[in-house]
C-alpha cells in the first residue's frame, strides 16, 4: 500500500477564545493517491471548515493538529508556502463558483494568471494553456469564450471555468466544496461526469464535500459522515451505504427521498446540537433512538472497526452500541437500508 | 364525477422586453406560455422543471401575486383573476421556500400565525388559544415557541410556523413553493410527512412547485413537467416518472444522481446546451435542439419538430383508459406512439 499524499491527524478548528465554539474537533484521516473521499453530513457538521483548515483557509479561527500534505506539515505553516500548496498541489473549487472569479477581467486571463502562478511558461504558452483546460472541462468553443467576463458564462459554465482554474496548477488533489449545489440538475449531472472523467485522466485524488449523498455516492470510493464536528462513521461507499454502523448513519440514510421510490420517510428527532455548548458524551445521544442513559451520554464512545471483506479499508463507527457495556450489544440496529430494490415500508399509492 | 377545485385554462404570463432610449418594447419573455390544467379537491399536482422554466411564476399567478396576460385560473367556480372577493382568495394560501425570508424577524411565532386572522377579523375571541393550537397542528410546542422569535428557531421549525399561518384561514388549496429547499435532508423529511398528514386530516389540496423529482415522488398524485414555459408532459405520478413519454421528462429523470453503492455513470441522458432564452424560443418545440430522440429520426422526420409545435394531446399510453378526462398527456410528436 502506498504512502497517504494526505495525512489529517487530530485536526481541531476553533472560533472565539472566551466561548470558543469547536467547529472541527479533531478528526483524522488519510488520503491516498488517486483516491476519492467524500464527506457527508448536514448544516454545521463541520465539513466545510473541515477541509478549509487543510489548506489555510481560515481568518479567524485557530487551528491545530497536524496537516501532513506529502510530509510536509501545512498547520501553522507560512502563508506563502499555503498559497503556493493551493496554487499547484492542491486544487479548490467551491459551491459559488463566480465567487472564484474577478468580476471585471476575463476568465481567461484569470486562468492564465493561475497557469503563471505555478509553472514557467510564456505568455503564449499560457494562454495556450488556459484554453486547452477550458476546453477540458467542457467549454464549447474555448477560444472565443476566453475573453468573456464571468458574467457571460451561465451557472454551470462558471463552475466548469472554477474547475479550470483550480486544474491551472497540475493539482495532484482537487478538494469540492458543494460543487454541485444549487445548479440545476441536468447541470449538476455534468458537473458530476466532469469529476469522474478528470479524476480518471489526470489520476488525482479528490476530496469531495456534499450534503447530496447521490452525488458523493457517484463520485467517491471511500465516504466519511460527520456529525457535531467529528467523523462518526467512515468506510468504503458499500459498507456505509449498505451497512451502516453509526445510527446517525442509518437515520441519515432512511431520511433521503429516493426518486425512483415512494415510501415512509423517517426524520431525525431533534436538531443537531450547538456547537458552543455540544452534549456530552457522544453528540449524537439526544437523538440516537439507541442511546443509553448513564453510558452514552458519559464517555465519548470508542471507535469501532468492522472486518468484513478481507479487503477491508477500515470501516469504523465511533459509537458505544457496539460494547459489551451497551444493553443492544451484538443485536444493535444498525438501520440498513436497501437502496435498489423497493424498502419493505413502501406506501401505498 | 365531481367538478376540479382549481381549473388553469390557457394561461400566459409574458413579462415585455423594453430596449433603447424610449424604452419602447421591443419583445416579451414569455415565463408561462399557454398552461391549463385541473386539481381535484385533496389531490397533490406536482409541477416540476429546472430553473427559469417558469414553475414559479405559474404559481404566483395562480394565486394572484401576478396578473396573467391571458388565460383564466377558477377556483371552485370563482375567477382567480382581476377583482376577487376576498372570501374567495383567502381559500387558496401560499407556503414559500425560504422560511428565513418570509418571517417578520421582530415578530413572535405566536403573531406571526395570527397575522391573517387580524387582517381578515377572526377569531377575535380565542385567537390566542386557536394559534396554540395551530402551532400544535403542525409539531410545535406552543408552550416553547409562541413567543419565540424566528432566529431562535430551527430552518424546519421556521418552515413548520410558515405552514402553521397557511392554514390559520383554514384554506383549502396550498400552494407549495419549494417548500424543502432550503432545508436538511433529516428535516426535510419530517416537513414532507407533516404535508402528507395535515392532506390526510384535513383533506387539503395541494399545487406542489419543485425542482426536486425525489421530492416531487415522495407527496404528488399527479406530475406536470414543464420547459420553457410550457408543459411537456402530464399524468398519474407512477405513469410519467416511471414510464417518462417525452424526451425531457427522460433526461431529467436520468440527470438525478442516485444514492448507489455500486454506480453506473452511463444510464444517464446527458442534455446537451443549456435551456434556451425564453425571449427567444426555439420554432416548432421548444426542446428540439436539445433532443436526444430526435437524433435518432431520419431527416423528414426531424424537421417535423422544427415546423410545428406539438400539442398537449393525450396519448394511450397503456393501462386502463381514463373516464375522467385527467389522462395522461404528452407535447411531442413521436412520443410514445410511433414506435
Amino acid at each position: 500500500m502506498t504512502d497517504p499524499i494526505l495525512r489529517v491527524r487530530n485536526l481541531r478548528t476553533q472560533f472565539g477564545r472566551r466561548d470558543p465554539l469547536v467547529a472541527v474537533d479533531g478528526i483524522s484521516y488519510d488520503l491516498r493517491a488517486g483516491e476519492t473521499l467524500g464527506i457527508v453530513g448536514e448544516s454545521g457538521a463541520g465539513k466545510s471548515v473541515s477541509v478549509r483548515s487543510l489548506v489555510g483557509l481560515i481568518d479567524e479561527g485557530e487551528v491545530t493538529g497536524s496537516v501532513e500534505w506529502r510530509g510536509q506539515e501545512l498547520v501553522g505553516a507560512p502563508t506563502r508556502t499555503l498559497r503556493g500548496i493551493r496554487g499547484s498541489g492542491i486544487g479548490m473549487v467551491f459551491q459559488n463558483a463566480e465567487a472564484a472569479f474577478d468580476p471585471i477581467e476575463t476568465v481567461g486571463s484569470q486562468i492564465v494568471e493561475a497557469v503563471h502562478a505555478s509553472r514557467d511558461l510564456s505568455n503564449q504558452a499560457a494562454r495556450a494553456e488556459a484554453i486547452d483546460l477550458l476546453e477540458e472541462v467542457g467549454i464549447g468553443d474555448p477560444a472565443g469564450r476566453f475573453d468573456d467576463y464571468p458574467h457571460e458564462y451561465s451557472g454551470g459554465m462558471a463552475q466548469r471555468a472554477a474547475i479550470a482554474m483550480a486544474l491551472a496548477g497540475e493539482p495532484d488533489l482537487l478538494i469540492a466544496d458543494e460543487p454541485t449545489t444549487g445548479l440545476d440538475v441536468s447541470v449538476q449531472a455534468g458537473i458530476v461526469d466532469l469529476f469522474r472523467d478528470l479524476v480518471a485522466e489526470r489520476e488525482m485524488s479528490l476530496l469531495l464535500i456534499s450534503h447530496d449523498l447521490g452525488v458523493v455516492s457517484q463520485l467517491c470510493t471511500r465516504i466519511m459522515v460527520m456529525y457535531a464536528g467529528r467523523i462518526v462513521e467512515r468506510g468504503s461507499r458499500r459498507q456505509l451505504l449498505d451497512s451502516p454502523r453509526h445510527p446517525y448513519t442509518g437515520a441519515f440514510l432512511r431520511s433521503v427521498p429516493d426518486v425512483d421510490v415512494r415510501r415512509a420517510l423517517e426524520p431525525i428527532g431533534g436538531s443537531p446540537p450547538s456547537l458552543d455548548d455540544p452534549p456530552s458524551g457522544c453528540r449524537f445521544h439526544p437523538r440516537c433512538p439507541a442511546a443509553d442513559a448513564g453510558l452514552c451520554d458519559g464517555a465519548t464512545p470508542p471507535t469501532v472497526g468492522f472486518a468484513e471483506e478481507i479487503d477491508d479499508e477500515g470501516h469504523e463507527a465511533t459509537c458505544h452500541g457496539y460494547t459489551d457495556a451497551h444493553p443492544g450489544g451484538d443485536a444493535f440496529d444498525r438501520g440498513a437500508v436497501d437502496w435498489v430494490e423497493p424498502a419493505p415500508s413502501e406506501v401505498d399509492e | 364525477m365531481s367538478s376540479p377545485l382549481l381549473s388553469v385554462r390557457g394561461l400566459k404570463r409574458h413579462y415585455p422586453v423594453r430596449s433603447g432610449i424610449l424604452k419602447r418594447k421591443t419583445g416579451a419573455v414569455r415565463a408561462v406560455d399557454g398552461v391549463s390544467f385541473d386539481l381535484r379537491q385533496g389531490e397533490t399536482l406536482a409541477i416540476v422543471g429546472e430553473s427559469g422554466c417558469g414553475k414559479s411564476t405559474l404559481a404566483e399567478t395562480v394565486i394572484g401575486l401576478d396578473e396573467p396576460t391571458a388565460g383564466e385560473v377558477v377556483f371552485d367556480g370563482a375567477s382567480l383573476t382581476g377583482g376577487v372577493d376576498k372570501s374567495v382568495r383567502r381559500r387558496v394560501q401560499m407556503v414559500f421556500q425560504d422560511p428565513f425570508s418570509t418571517l417578520n424577524e421582530r415578530m413572535t411565532v405566536g403573531r406571526i400565525v395570527a397575522e391573517p386572522l387580524v387582517i381578515h377579523g377572526e377569531r377575535e375571541d380565542d385567537r390566542a388559544a386557536y394559534v396554540r393550537e395551530l402551532l400544535e397542528t403542525v409539531g410545535l410546542d406552543p408552550a416553547r415557541h409562541y413567543d419565540a422569535f424566528p432566529h431562535e428557531l430551527s430552518g424546519g421549525q421556521r418552515q413548520r410556523v410558515g405552514i402553521a399561518r397557511a392554514l390559520a384561514l383554514d384554506p383549502d388549496l396550498l400552494v407549495l413553493d419549494e417548500p424543502v429547499s432550503a432545508l436538511d435532508v433529516s428535516v426535510r423529511a419530517g416537513i414532507l410527512e407533516l404535508l402528507r398528514e395535515l392532506q390526510a386530516e384535513r383533506g387539503l389540496t395541494y399545487l406542489l412547485i419543485s425542482h426536486d423529482v425525489s421530492v416531487v415522488r415522495q407527496v404528488a398524485d399527479r406530475v406536470a413537467v414543464m420547459y420553457l414555459g410550457e408543459f411537456v408532459e402530464l399524468g398519474d405520478l407512477g405513469d410519467v416518472l416511471d414510464e417518462p413519454a417525452h424526451p425531457y421528462t427522460e433526461a431529467l429523470l436520468s440527470s438525478v444522481p442516485r444514492v448507489r453503492a455500486e454506480p453506473a455513470p452511463d444510464e444517464r441522458i446527458r442534455l446537451p446546451g443549456s435551456p434556451p432564452d425564453p425571449a427567444d424560443p426555439p420554432d416548432g418545440c421548444r426542446f428540439h435542439p436539445r433532443c436526444h430522440l430526435r437524433e435518432r429520426l431520419d431527416d423528414k422526420a426531424a424537421a417535423r419538430c422544427v415546423a410545428a409545435d406539438p400539442e398537449l394531446t393525450e396519448r394511450d399510453v397503456g393501462g386502463e383508459p381514463r373516464q375522467d378526462g385527467d389522462g395522461r398527456t404528452v407535447a411531442c410528436h413521436f412520443r410514445p406512439a410511433d414506435e
